[in-house]
């Protein structure tokens, strides 16, 4: 039993949010009674609301007081050592979106992953992104996209405690991506003591990096936004609704979202009411 | 946090702030889309002329942005957009308030950030048809530091024949979006539009101070 938690602390730490849920269910915001409150309850699929918003009050307070000052200390690196960093954390992604790729049927993009892991591997070490210059760029997947991809709903919306913004959907692709990852396995077979937290220090080390990188735009987006918890919860469905659709090649533009104000919200997500995009 | 909520405020950067134009590939494409990627890249320049130069006082920095502002944004459309369900039991008066609230706002948050302009360049891509009497102008804007482009698509409608901006999305980000869906989630947890009302106008005033100060 021991062996099979030590899997995966990001796994398990989904787990145990996902278990957390069922007995706080009673926690869940009644649905309002008064019609147009009740259509933005509807839009924003978030039953549980309040508990989220107390585990973003405390991701806040982890991050105020833990990730901000070492990703600010972090963000003093040179850039090539913190280019290294982040390559070397995509370049072990590789199996796990590979494996993404291809259960999305993605066949192309599944080569470029591939290529991308061959031809980065030897030079570079993987430090280097040299087919990102030679432009094969890198992209993200795992099995929340998939999921999407094959017709799951995104379900409601969770805040999960360490690892922010998320879905019911999203959540449980964690968990599959943790199995799928080799990085997994070879912590469980190491006989080396810290290689058992391999997949948690790779965790932590990209939540310094990608901290690092959004620095100043994130203070600025809480200074300013009256809501940032709603605001994080927009942004993290827009987001995703970009991933899952893949638009983040240049012959794909992103989507562009309806402006119509009568479309009103359409059921669940933020940007089901996708605009006619030109097609 | 996971993923990066930060596109909002690089497309605020890009958007309101740091806009050079690359008006090469404007004589093709100027005949085809009825004038909305004319438009943008003329938008761009003035923003870029107007509000760039480091020694104009904010006063009247904040003063021309907002000139360019009301000319270049449906700011009537936007603000009945970001209330979300709520506009419907806003009256007359309330939406009036809350349109100027929100241009204050809109002004105090991003005039500022134009002094640090640093030469991106905004370059056309292509317009398209955006559905109800919209077009969507797509663009790129180079980053400085070797960064990699980012690609803004601006959507504008036609109001008394003059074409204006209703939403400004930056990597499939809505800006549009985004504010709604604070304004409505600060409007469900306080009390309705009355209180978003009183937190913008708190957080303006809060802005000026920190400007004079």
């Amino acid at each position: 039993m021991s062996e099979w938690i030590g899997r995966s602390r990001r796994g398990v730490i989904a787990l145990a949010a996902a278990g957390f849920l069922v007995f706080t269910l009673g926690a869940c915001a009644t649905p309002p009674a008064d019609p147009d409150e009740r259509a933005a309850y509807e839009q924003t699929n978030d039953p549980l609301e309040p508990m989220n918003r107390s585990i973003f009050g405390f991701n806040m307070f982890v991050d105020a007081y833990l990730l901000q000052p070492i990703a600010q200390a972090y963000e003093q690196l040179p850039d090539l050592v913190r280019n290294g960093v982040r390559n070397l954390l995509r370049h072990l992604k590789s199996p796990v979106i590979l494996a993404n790729d291809l259960m999305q049927g993605e066949v192309d993009r599944a080569g470029q992953t591939m290529g991308r892991f061959m031809f980065n591997t030897f030079p570079g070490m993987g430090f280097l992104d040299l087919a990102g210059e030679a432009s094969v760029p890198y992209h993200d997947e795992d099995f929340g996209q998939t999921l999407a991809v094959w017709g799951v709903d995104s379900g409601p919306y969770l805040m999960l405690p360490f690892l922010g913004p998320s879905t019911f959907r999203d959540t449980g692709g964690i968990v599959v991506d943790t199995y799928i990852d080799p990085v997994t396995y070879w912590g469980d077979n190491s006989s080396r003591d810290w290689a058992e937290y391999a997949g948690l220090i790779l965790g932590v080390t990209e939540a310094i990096d990608i901290r690092s990188r959004n620095y100043r735009q994130l203070e600025d987006l809480k200074e300013t936004s009256l809501d940032f918890y709603a605001t994080v919860r927009s942004l993290y469905r827009q987001q995703r609704k970009s991933l899952i659709e893949n638009r983040d090649g240049v012959d794909q533009p992103a989507p562009v979202p309806s402006m119509a104000i009568e479309d009103d919200f359409g059921a669940g997500d933020a940007l089901s009411a996708q605009a006619n995009l030109g097609e | 946090m996971s993923n990066r909520p930060s596109f909002l405020l690089a497309a605020a950067a890009a958007v309101l702030a740091l806009i050079t134009v690359n008006a090469t590939m404007l004589p093709a494409r100027a005949a085809a889309d009825g004038g909305a990627g004319d438009f943008i890249v003329n938008l761009g320049e003035r923003a870029v002329g107007a509000l760039t130069d480091k020694s104009i006082d904010q006063g009247l920095r904040q003063e021309r942005f907002r000139d360019l502002l009301k000319e270049g944004l449906d700011l009537r459309h936007i603000a009945e957009f970001v209330l979300g369900s709520y506009r419907r039991r806003a009256s007359d008066q309330q939406m009036q308030d809350f349109l100027s609230l929100l241009e204050d706002n809109i002004v105090q948050n991003y005039a500022r950030r134009f002094r640090n302009y640093s030469g991106e360049e905004l370059k056309l891509l292509n317009v398209r048809d955006g559905g109800r009497d919209s077009s969507i102008v797509s663009t790129e804007l180079s980053q400085t530091g070797g960064a990699p482009p980012i690609q803004v698509d601006w959507r504008v409608h036609e109001v008394d024949g003059q074409f204006k901006v209703i939403d400004i999305v930056v990597e499939g980000i809505s800006m549009m979006v985004t504010q709604r869906d604070e304004y409505v989630g600060y409007m469900r947890s306080n009390g309705g539009i009355d209180a978003l009302m009183d937190a913008l106008r708190k957080q303006n005033q809060a802005l000026e101070k920190r400007q004079e100060g």
